[in-house]
């Protein structure tokens, strides 16, 4: 486990040589439009004790969680099905490809229209934004499905739950990781921008405030929580996971 | 058990085997042999249920027997260690996979992951993980072949060991007629286009056989003579 301290140590000396140059050329330099590091710092500190920050945090986190769930949902159920099902395929194969590339702003402002400025459209717009990628992801790994060790179940008849938990499943794991990771990227960045366009509360909505005051020590103390918290799901979900679910590949 | 079988076809394709019938007693060891091609696998697959896309029809004594299946690859869940591989098939039961894997020597090997054992390895998990259930139908699809002399003459002495102690019905397919001799009390022999039995030996001997012995190379040089095209599946007279 040495390499993993080495390599933490290495991630953290990298991130405060980061810093290190941004409070430097802001020293140096003074640009008008560029705070230094301590300075967001400070707001990102008077933000958080002032309760604001936590409230549009919590917020913004419940929309992700909630639409990554119902997008993972929809997105591995459309896959198994696109996946086994050549028909299926042929037949859904035009939509999916209209649906992975079509703005997502489009289908935003579209929910909002048919839905109002509620939940649920926020919901929805992020789930039809980010379930095509899923569905391909999940199609991919179902067509990748070794049909010879699902043989081996039926051969020494595996009831058929023990035969999808044991043998089905843990073959769609790698692919589950991939969707996750690429799922949780885009969404975020999708409810950001939700957020900004129709919701009261967030943390896209208060980046937008921010914005229209030109209030940029504002937009970068967010952005810094923002990136600490995906940091910390990486770390503490994501990366545990992995580890767990790949420990036979090391 | 009885197989009538009137025809395999795949599909888009001509028949593979044709009109047979193959009665299994209890406790029967059997051995199939043919060219490849003759359809040996598509036959056990049959036998095990896999396959149910022939006309023809499988009959049990009784309730379908409980299966041990070694396929030509070890197909080994890459996930799972070696005795959770074992354990799979039997509802999780650690102490029995711990012991099944004892008995084909690999013991030590029991928290290893598939990929860090050896082609040889493998085959003797699969091997135990077939024995494990105490099956009462076991099928072996070449499980000796590529591996090396010693390796194979030591699992098929297990072998024949596990059968002289449970006594399952064991249908094995070779393409090794000296080991067949070796190991089976009865050995059919696949061939033709469509495929079909063309013939069929009762080896009486005594277990266990020494394939170098004398009686056993006298039968295999009397099959060869009378029968000189037979491991090609023709029955053609010899001399």
């Amino acid at each position: 486990m040495a390499s993993a301290a080495t390599s933490g140590l290495a991630r953290l000396a990298s991130l405060a040589g980061f810093f290190l140059v941004w409070q430097l050329v802001v020293w140096i330099a003074a640009p008008a439009l560029l705070p230094g590091p301590i300075e967001v710092f400070e707001r990102l500190l008077s933000q958080w004790l002032s309760g604001d920050l936590p409230t549009h945090l919590a917020v913004t986190m419940a929309r992700v969680f909630g639409s990554f769930f119902f997008a993972m949902l929809l997105g591995f159920a459309l896959g198994v099905l696109l996946g086994h099902s050549h028909r299926a395929d042929l037949a859904l194969d035009g939509v999916l490809t209209v649906a992975l590339n079509i703005p997502a702003l489009v289908v935003i402002i579209l929910c909002f229209i048919w839905f109002g400025l509620n939940e649920v459209a926020v919901i929805v717009a992020v789930v039809l934004n980010k379930a095509p990628t899923m569905t391909v992801i999940f199609r991919e790994g179902v067509r990748a499905i070794d049909r010879d060790l699902l043989e081996v179940g039926t051969v020494y008849g595996l009831s058929r739950r023990r035969r999808f938990l044991r043998i089905y499943l843990p073959q769609l794991y790698p692919y589950f990781l991939a969707a996750t990771r690429s799922g949780l990227a885009l969404v975020w960045k999708i409810v950001l921008v939700v957020e900004l366009l129709g919701c009261s509360e967030g943390l896209g909505f208060q980046l937008g405030v921010f914005f229209q005051y030109f209030d940029i020590t504002g937009i970068l103390a967010y952005t810094f929580a923002f990136v600490v918290l995906i940091l910390l799901i990486e770390g503490l979900l994501v990366r545990p996971w992995e580890r767990a679910v790949l420990k036979w590949r090391a | 058990m009885l197989l009538k079988l009137e025809e395999k076809r795949f599909a888009g394709g001509g028949a593979v085997l044709g009109n047979l019938q193959l009665e299994l007693g209890e406790g029967e060891f059997l051995a199939l042999l043919g060219p490849s091609g003759a359809g040996k696998t598509t036959l056990l697959r049959i036998l095990a249920g896999l396959d149910t896309k022939f006309s023809g029809a499988l009959e049990h004594h009784g309730t379908s027997p409980r299966l041990g299946y070694l396929f030509q690859e070890a197909r080994l869940m890459p996930w799972l260690t070696a005795r959770q591989n074992v354990s799979l098939v039997v509802d999780g039961d650690t102490d029995r996979a711990s012991a099944a894997l004892e008995s084909v020597g690999l013991a030590e090997a029991a928290q290893r992951y598939p990929h860090q054992l050896s082609g040889g390895m493998q085959r003797r998990v699969a091997l135990a993980r077939a024995l494990v259930g105490e099956p009462q139908l076991l099928l072996l699809d070449e499980p000796f072949v590529s591996l090396d002399q010693p390796n194979a003459a030591e699992l098929r002495s297990q072998l024949l060991a596990y059968w002289q102690r449970a006594r399952p019905t064991i249908v094995l397919v070779s393409h090794d007629l000296r080991e067949a001799l070796t190991l089976a009390d009865r050995v059919c022999f696949l061939g033709g286009s469509p495929a079909g039995l063309v013939h069929e030996v009762r080896p009486s001997m005594e277990h266990p056989r020494d394939p170098d012995g004398m009686a056993l190379r006298e039968l295999f040089e009397r099959l060869l003579v009378e029968h000189p095209r037979l491991l090609s599946g023709e029955l053609g007279e010899g001399l």
